[in-house]
C-alpha cells in the first residue's frame, strides 16, 4: 500500500464550486494512488457528482487545483484530459453499433482501422460481449449496455477512469454481478478508478479506499474497515452501516484515548474518542447494533476486559432471517437497537422481557456534540 | 419506439396463446378504432371525398376524356412551370435549412430563459396573417423600400436594387414564411438528444467540432429530414407569397391552378394540374423515403 501511495495519480487540492447560493463542493482535498479503486461515497446532493464532473472537466471549479499524473489540468477542457467517464445512464451513442461505440475514442485519436478492430474485439471479449459488436445499443439489456459503456471507456486506457454511479440503474442481482466484474476489470487493467456512489455496500465491497462526502466536504478517507469500525464523525457512523447513538457528557479521561461518559439518565460507560475531548463536554456515543449482545453472551464481548453494561426492557423484536433485531428501552438513557445472529440454539427474547446488555468500550466511538 | 419495444417484449414473453386474451385484445383494438372514428370520418368527408372529386373532374369534361392531361404534357409551359415550382421549392428548402438549423441549434443548447425568448420570436409570425407578412416584406424590399433606402444612403449602391418581383423576392418571402416549420421540426428532434451523449463524446476525446459532427449532427438528421420534407411540400403548393412577390417569370403551379379556376373557369384542367402535382409530390416523397427512411422519423427513432 505504502509503495503505491508514493505516486498519486489524481490529486485534488482545496477544490471549491458554488452554484448560485449553495456551496456544492467546499475546500475539498484528497489524492488517489495509481492503480487503486477509489470510491467517493455520500448521500445524494452531497456534491460527489459535481466533484466528478470537475475532475472530468465538465465543470470548472471556482477555486482549487486538480492534478492528473502530476500535471495541472484544472482549466483543461474535457477532451484533452486523460480521463474517461462512465455515466449512470450509460450515454451510449444510439446511432452507432456496439463496436463503433467502443471504438469511438480510438477513431477520434486516429488509430488505424486494423488495430482499432483488434482492440475493440479484445474489449468485447473482456466485457463478455464477444459476438455482439454489430448490435445497436437499444438491442441490449441494461447489464450489457453497462458493459459496453465500460469497454468504451477502458479501451482508451485513460490515466483515470471516472464512474458516476454506473450501476445505479441495474437491479440488485445484476448490480452484485457487475460489482465483481468491475473489480476484476479494474484489477486486470490496473487503471485508476474513481467511483462515485451513494450505495455504501457497493463502495465497501469494491473500493480499496473510500472518501465519505457530506455537504460538499470530505468527512473521512480510509480503507473500508477503517471507515466502518473507526468512523471519525457522527455523520459517517450514521451513514455507513447502522449505529445507535447515546447522548451524554464526557466525564473523565481514562488514558489511551478512552473516556468515561455519562448518558442523560445516568448510565456510565466507556468509549474511544474520535477526536480531542474535554471533561464536561457534550458527546454522542455511537455503537453498532451487532456489537451489543445480551449479557449471557457477554463473555464474548471482551474476555477479561472491562465492558459496558446496562439493563433494559425488550420493546420490539423483529425477525429478519439471519438475525433478530431487538429494540431495548433503557429508560431515561434512551434505547439501543441490538442485532443478534440467529442460531438454532439461540433462545429468542420476547417483548417485555428484561435483558442485560454488554458491549466493548473499543466499539464505542465518542464524537463531540454541540451542547444542547 | 415504445410500441416497437412493447411488441418485441410481448413477443418474447407470451408464446402461449390464450383465447380469452385474444378476445380481450380484439375488444381493446375495437376501442382504439372507436377513438379514431371521428378523425377518420372527418378525413373521409373533407379530404378523401374532395380528392376523389378532383380526380374525377380532371378526367371529365362533358364526358370522360384525358384531354386535360394531354394538354399538360403537350404544351411546354405547364411542364416548365412544374419544373420551376420544384426548383423554387428546393431552393426555399435549402435556404430554410441553412438558416433554420443553426437557429434550432442555438434554441436547443442555450439556457432555458434565452430559449423561451427566442422561441417566442420564432413563433410570433404565426400570429399574423400571411398576407400581412408578405406585404410587410414588400414594403421592406420595394424599389423605395427600407432596404434600398439604407443601401443607397450607405453608398453601397447608387441605384435601387431589384429585390422584388423576381425569383430572389419569392425565395426571401417564402423562406421567411416557412422558416418556423423548419426550426420547430429540427428543434423538437434536437431537444430529444441527450446532452450526456455530447459529454460522453468529449470525455472520449472528441473536440466540440468532432462531437458535433459525429454525434449531434447524425442524431439531429431525423429533424433535418422531417423539416426539409415539410418545408418542401408546403412550398410546392405555395400561392400567396409568389403571387405577390414574384415576377412574371416566377409562376408556380398553385398560381396556374388558381388562374384556371378563377379566370378561365376550366375546372377540369385545374383538377388535372392538381392531380399531376399530387402525383409528382408522392413520387418525390417515396424517393425521399428510400433515402432517409422516413418511418424512423415517424417513430421518433434516430
Amino acid at each position: 500500500m505504502a509503495a503505491t501511495v508514493a505516486i498519486p495519480d489524481l490529486e485534488v487540492r482545496a477544490l471549491a464550486k458554488r452554484f448560485a447560493t449553495h456551496l456544492a463542493v467546499d475546500d475539498l482535498s484528497f489524492s488517489v494512488a495509481r492503480g487503486s479503486f477509489f470510491s467517493i461515497l455520500g448521500p445524494s446532493g452531497c456534491g460527489k457528482t459535481t466533484l466528478l464532473r470537475m475532475i472530468a472537466g465538465f465543470e470548472r471549479p471556482d477555486a482549487g487545483r486538480i492534478e492528473l499524473a502530476g500535471r495541472d489540468v484544472t482549466s483543461m477542457p474535457p477532451h484533452l484530459r486523460d480521463t474517461n467517464t462512465v455515466f449512470q445512464d450509460y450515454a451510449l451513442f444510439p446511432h452507432m453499433s456496439v463496436a463503433q461505440n467502443i471504438g469511438y475514442g480510438l477513431s477520434i485519436k486516429g488509430v488505424p482501422k486494423a488495430e482499432r478492430t483488434r482492440r475493440v474485439d479484445r474489449a468485447l471479449d473482456m466485457v463478455r460481449l464477444t459476438r455482439l459488436g454489430g448490435r445497436r445499443p437499444n438491442q441490449l439489456s441494461g447489464g450489457q449496455r453497462q458493459r459496453v459503456a465500460l469497454a468504451r471507456a477502458v479501451i482508451n486506457e485513460p490515466e483515470v477512469l471516472l464512474l458516476d454511479e454506473p450501476l445505479g440503474a441495474l437491479d440488485l442481482k445484476l448490480r452484485q454481478e457487475m460489482q465483481l466484474e468491475l473489480k476484476e476489470i479494474q484489477a486486470r487493467t490496473r487503471t485508476t478508478f474513481v467511483y462515485v456512489t451513494h450505495d455504501q455496500e457497493e463502495a465497501m465491497s469494491m473500493a480499496t479506499r473510500i472518501a465519505v462526502m457530506n455537504e460538499g466536504r470530505v468527512e473521512q478517507i480510509g480503507v473500508p474497515s477503517e471507515i466502518y469500525h473507526r468512523p471519525t464523525s457522527r455523520f459517517v457512523a450514521d451513514f455507513i452501516g447502522e449505529s445507535n447513538f447515546l447522548d451524554g457528557i464526557a466525564v473523565s479521561a481514562e488514558g489511551g484515548g478512552r473516556w468515561r461518559c455519562r448518558a442523560a439518565g445516568g448510565l456510565e460507560f466507556l468509549g474511544v474518542a474520535a477526536g480531542p475531548l474535554q471533561a464536561g463536554q457534550s458527546i454522542t456515543a455511537a455503537v453498532r447494533p451487532e456489537k451489543v449482545v445480551p449479557a449471557e453472551e457477554a463473555g464474548e464481548v471482551a474476555p477479561g476486559k472491562s465492558v459496558n453494561a446496562c439493563k433494559g426492557v425488550v420493546e420490539e423484536a423483529i425477525y429478519v432471517g439471519d438475525a433478530t433485531r431487538y429494540r431495548v428501552g433503557l429508560g431515561p438513557d434512551g434505547a439501543l437497537t441490538i442485532k443478534v445472529t440467529n442460531r438454532l440454539a439461540t433462545r429468542p427474547l420476547s417483548a417485555g422481557a428484561m435483558v442485560a446488555l454488554a458491549w466493548s468500550p473499543d466499539e464505542t466511538r465518542l464524537f463531540p456534540r454541540a451542547a444542547p | 419506439m415504445s410500441t416497437a419495444e412493447e411488441a418485441s417484449v410481448s413477443a418474447d414473453v407470451t408464446p402461449v396463446p390464450d383465447p380469452s386474451l385474444a378476445s380481450a385484445e380484439r375488444r381493446e383494438s375495437w376501442r382504439y378504432f372507436l377513438a379514431l372514428l371521428p378523425a377518420l370520418l372527418l378525413l373521409a368527408a373533407l379530404f378523401v371525398y374532395p380528392l376523389l372529386g378532383i380526380v374525377n373532374r380532371s378526367v371529365y369534361k362533358a364526358g370522360y376524356t384525358l384531354e386535360s392531361y394531354r394538354q399538360i404534357f403537350r404544351v411546354p409551359v405547364y411542364l416548365h412551370v412544374l419544373g420551376g415550382t420544384f426548383k423554387i421549392s428546393a431552393l426555399v428548402t435549402l435556404l430554410c435549412l441553412a438558416f433554420g438549423y443553426p437557429l434550432a441549434y442555438v434554441l436547443a443548447t442555450c439556457r432555458p430563459r434565452t430559449a423561451r425568448l427566442l422561441m417566442i420570436i420564432v413563433v410570433l409570425p404565426f400570429f399574423t396573417s400571411i398576407i400581412v407578412r408578405t406585404y410587410a416584406w414588400m414594403v421592406l424590399l420595394g424599389r423605395n423600400g427600407i432596404v434600398n433606402q439604407y443601401l443607397t444612403a450607405l453608398g453601397l449602391t447608387d441605384r435601387p436594387l431589384g429585390l422584388l418581383y423576381n425569383q430572389g423576392g419569392v425565395l426571401i418571402g417564402m423562406a421567411y414564411v416557412l422558416l418556423p416549420y423548419m426550426v420547430l421540426t429540427i428543434y423538437s428532434v434536437m431537444l430529444g438528444i441527450d446532452s450526456s451523449l455530447i459529454r460522453a463524446a468529449h470525455s472520449l476525446g472528441a473536440s466540440r467540432l468532432q462531437a458535433f459532427r459525429r454525434v449531434f449532427l447524425p442524431l439531429s438528421l431525423p429533424g433535418i429530414a422531417g423539416g426539409t420534407l415539410l418545408v418542401f411540400i408546403l412550398s410546392l403548393g405555395f400561392f400567396i407569397t409568389p403571387a405577390l412577390m414574384g415576377g412574371p417569370g416566377d409562376v408556380m403551379i398553385a398560381m396556374l391552378i388558381e388562374r384556371e379556376v378563377e379566370i378561365t373557369l376550366n375546372w377540369s384542367f385545374a383538377s388535372a394540374l392538381a392531380v399531376v402535382l399530387l402525383a409528382l409530390t408522392l413520387v418525390g416523397f417515396l424517393g425521399y423515403n428510400r433515402i432517409v427512411r422516413l418511418e424512423r422519423i415517424f417513430e421518433g427513432r434516430p
